[in-house]
């Protein structure tokens, strides 16, 4: 297909050149799976874009000039990385690029017995009947590993850096996490473009794709924090697809920033299937420019006194737009259910758009709590010149209000210094739009 | 399950008869161009009205069902008889009201109730409106409210400047489908700077077997004018599947004020799909108060397009879903101008496996600055096996907006009915009072004697709802 006249796309296309029978049957002899692939790639083709019907009016893929793309498939072993890459603090360190996947166990990782394993071919992906991202992963992944702590807890967190592929390639990687009963450990992902220190390429075309899957098993009592910062170039389409599985009692805690990449479309599934489960997930989207997040949490609460509390909190510059979506579920088996979905929103921009979607599905009348609650509102002009009287700018004012608006989620980082790089990465972010926004207005004017 | 009282019983009749009556004319079951032919002849109507009807009736058989909301796979368009004509015109004397249906709105305590309280009432039976009056003082202020075939004949440069501008034929299937076959329903005009004090009330009944009725209301309220207009609608409880598909357009010119009131009770063999939409002109005040207890399937969502500044919007909808009935109700508010606010409060209750859904829209458009704007929505599941469903969607477009948005689900708390019962309540009657209290945000909106009577309706629903 040639470049210089893009055929016009719908909203809900995805033109993938390698997802074909050929290339599947090549993943398979590589990384095995081979059924399991046929079938995903069955679903890829069979399914719609957005197979629920509540969000089919919000779906926008057309950043995505992925048609020229070729697929990556990396080695199956995993490298040694060398000690002295593993950060302060951390027990492991685990790289996934285009070049493979390596990791470095400290001693106390290695003490409590975490392994870092190629993923088994032949490890099926929930959900991919039901969903395209999903079965797209299913069917043309070409790196996974498998990340395993069958007892005893790890304090230090197991740092996960996955880096996008350049121009022109698509990597699609899975990550599996199984923690056996009673165990505990803390995930930090640092989702980042592959190139350190490269500027944010606002307004080019995406022609790289990062899709990866996050499929976490707690065992009954297992308890995970997983923290994930996503600062992608604005040139990467990145697709990430969560789901946890819940044994009784199990505990997840997980904090995510999306701020950076072109089209974010992501999808988190909590299956709260064991009694007592809980989760509790903190989201921050910042966008500008011409940035799309587009994020669905979904929520089943099957077992009996299970907890959901989820929290989004967005801001969006520039002519972004934001579209977060939750359907949380309770059915019949779900008695004593108590869940929350919050869906906040800051526009900075007359040209910038949030849509919010909280959804409640309830067959169980005996729950302690199901409610959500979503509001949109702008900085607040009393809080400026509150500030304002106490000697801050006007821009300092505007970015305390902002950063104290996302700083409830920001907090829940588990590593002080991701927390603190998190926070200079939005406050960078936040003066780029302010600078962008007048400088449009100055024009304008 | 607790025995039904006798006199619960009687009150439920009260609705569920039916009449046989010898219609004067009616069209074979099925539609097809020559129904729309047949309805326009009958009614003897301007050209531009057929070419209307059938370019609605094409639209109409080219577009697909919703695949979204409730179940409609058993709705069978081809048993629909849809027009069934009972009275030779619309009689403006109570006394003149043919016999026999003058007999079902006297049971149903139309006659009775203006003389107590309307400014006016019109009754439409199955296809046609047979009755319909405005009080003398009114009338002579310019206020109009008669049949729409009548008002489309009568003052055609009011009707033809805004019918089908709020809702256009090509809206959805439904809206299509009453642009073709439509019959009856309300017009109403109210000239600038009239206060029509008291509320104008249509009665809607369905009384032959698998009727359709398509009545299509056109309210206009001119600048500065104020207008309280209340609709109810019964039929009896045939075994087969009838369908109830209006189309409600009202226009709130600058500084008006409207109230649009609705109790729906239709038997549960109805399927009720309406479209409902206002547009709320500069300063104008729009407000859907709009309850759903009967019919299988509702799916109605009162919507209000903000077209000028400061105009406000008001939308409280209440839904009790029992057995077997599917309540897909909910409210949009869509704002097109600056500073324009809304507000909108949702509650629904769910019983004896009855499913609620919520499904609702709030918009604020690129230009529509210091837009406010709130939606409340709760429900109630009083009974395993009963279900609830919120869709709330919330577009913003404005970076000056300020909106909220909450919901909860829950059930009827065990230490409420306990305080009750120790107070001498039954469990079903403390549960009853608790419905009650839950929904009262809409009887409070009501006249008394409407209060009482949804009340009661209410109470009805309740027996037998425990135990």
């Amino acid at each position: 297909m040639s470049a210089a006249t893009p055929a016009r796309r719908g909203l809900a296309d995805l033109p993938l050149p390698w997802a074909t029978e050929r290339e599947v049957a090549r993943l398979a002899r590589i990384l095995g799976g081979g059924n399991l692939r046929a079938l995903a790639h069955t679903a890829f083709h069979a399914l719609p874009t957005e197979s629920n019907l509540l969000f089919t009016g919000y779906v926008d893929l057309r950043s995505a000039e992925l048609q020229e793309s070729t697929l990556l498939t990396t080695p199956a072993t995993i490298g040694e990385l060398p000690a002295r890459d593993l950060p302060d603090g951390a027990a492991a360190l685990i790289t996934i690029s285009a070049r493979g996947v390596a990791t470095h166990l400290g001693a106390e990782a290695r003490a409590a017995g975490l392994t870092v394993e190629p993923l088994a071919g032949e490890t099926p992906v929930a959900g991919v009947d039901g969903d395209r991202m999903t079965a797209l992963i299913g069917a043309y992944w070409g790196s996974g590993i498998q990340i395993t702590l069958a007892r005893g807890a790890i304090e230090a967190p197991i740092v996960i850096k996955i880096k996008s592929p350049a121009q022109g390639e698509a990597l699609v990687t899975r990550i599996a996490v199984t923690l056996g009963e009673n165990s505990s450990a803390t995930i930090s992902e640092e989702v980042i473009g592959s190139h350190v220190g490269r500027d944010t390429n606002s307004g080019a075309t995406a022609r790289a794709l990062l899709a990866t899957t996050s499929e976490v098993k707690l065992g009954k009592g297992a308890k995970l924090r997983l923290a994930s910062i996503q600062e992608l170039p604005e040139d990467v389409v990145y697709l990430p697809v969560r789901r946890h599985d819940f044994g009784a009692n199990a505990e997840l805690q997980i904090a995510a920033a999306q701020v950076g990449a072109r089209l974010v479309r992501g999808r988190i599934d909590h299956q709260l299937t064991g009694n007592g489960s809980k989760v509790r997930q903190v989201e921050v989207l910042f966008a500008g420019g011409e940035q799309l997040h587009d994020l669905t949490t979904y929520s089943l609460h099957a077992g009996e006194k299970t907890v959901g509390d989820l929290l989004a909190k967005g801001v969006f510059a520039g002519k972004a737009r934001g579209f977060v979506k939750g359907v949380t579920t309770i059915p019949r088996s779900g008695r004593g259910t108590n869940s929350y979905l919050g869906e906040f929103g800051m526009l900075l921009s007359k040209t910038a758009r949030s849509v919010a979607i909280p959804s409640l599905w309830i067959d169980q009348p005996d729950c302690e709590r199901a409610a959500h609650g979503s509001s949109v509102g702008p900085i607040d002009q009393n809080q400026i010149f509150y500030l304002r009287t106490r000697g801050l700018t006007e821009a300092e004012a505007r970015r305390t209000i902002v950063m104290g608006y996302l700083e409830p989620v920001v907090a829940e980082l588990p590593l002080e210094e991701e927390a603190d790089r998190l926070r200079e990465v939005l406050a960078a972010k936040l003066d780029a739009a302010f600078v962008a926004q007048s400088s449009a207005a100055a024009s304008a004017a | 399950m607790t025995v039904v009282k006798p006199n619960v019983q009687d009150e439920r009749e009260q609705y569920a008869f039916h009449d046989d009556i010898t219609y004067l004319r009616e069209t074979k079951a099925g539609l097809t161009e020559a129904t729309v032919r047949e309805i326009s002849a009958t009614k003897d109507e301007p050209a531009w009205m057929l070419e209307y009807r059938l370019r609605a009736y094409k639209h109409f058989e080219g577009r697909a069902m919703p695949h979204w909301g409730g179940d409609l796979t058993k709705l069978d368009f081809s048993k629909i008889v849809y027009y069934r004509k009972p009275s030779e015109r619309e009689e403006k004397s109570w006394d003149d009201v043919p016999d026999q249906i003058k007999k079902t709105f006297e049971r149903l305590g139309i006659p009775e109730a203006e003389r107590k309280f309307l400014s006016g009432v019109g009754a439409q039976y199955d296809s046609e409106v047979v009755y319909h009056s405005v009080r003398e003082d009114l009338e002579k202020l310019g206020v109009v409210f008669m049949g729409t075939d009548q008002g489309m004949k009568e003052y055609p440069e009011v009707f033809k400047k805004y019918f089908g501008t709020v809702i256009p034929a090509e809206d959805n299937k439904f809206a299509a489908l009453n642009s073709a076959v439509w019959s009856g329903g309300s017009f109403v005009y109210v000239p600038k700077g009239v206060d029509v004090p008291l509320p104008l009330q249509a009665y809607f009944r369905i009384n032959g077997q698998n009727t359709g009725q398509f009545e299509r209301t056109l309210i206009v309220v001119d600048e500065g004018a104020s207008l309280h207009y209340i609709e109810g609608c019964t039929a009896p409880n045939w075994a087969t599947d009838s369908l109830h598909v209006a189309v409600v357009e009202v226009i709130a010119l600058p500084g008006a004020k409207v109230r649009y009131t609705t109790i729906q009770n239709w038997s549960n063999d109805v399927y009720n799909l309406v479209t409902k939409r206002a547009h709320a002109h500069a300063g104008a005040t729009v407000e859907w108060i709009d309850a759903n207890t009967g019919a299988q399937l509702t799916m109605k969502y009162p919507g209000i397009y903000l077209l000028g500044e400061k105009a406000h919007a008001e939308i409280v909808s209440v839904a009790v879903a029992s057995k077997g009935q599917h309540q897909d109700t909910g409210a949009k508010a869509v704002h097109l101008a600056p500073n324009s606010t809304s507000r909108i409060v949702g509650k629904s209750v769910s019983k004896d496996g009855g499913v609620s859904t919520y499904r609702g829209t709030v918009k604020v458009a690129p230009g529509a600055t210091g837009v406010t704007t709130s939606v409340r929505c709760d429900a109630l599941i009083l009974d395993e096996g009963s279900r609830s469903e919120t869709y709330p969607y919330i577009d913003i477009q404005e970076d000056d907006t300020s909106m909220s948005h909450e919901a909860t689900v829950g059930r009827v708390s065990d230490d409420q009915i306990f305080y009750l019962m120790s107070r001498g309540m039954t469990e079903n009657e403390a549960t009853n009072l608790i419905v009650q209290g839950f929904l009262e945000v809409f009887t409070k909106e009501l006249p008394m004697e409407y209060a009482l009577e949804f009340n009661r309706l209410i109470r009805l629903e309740m027996e037998g709802a425990l135990g």
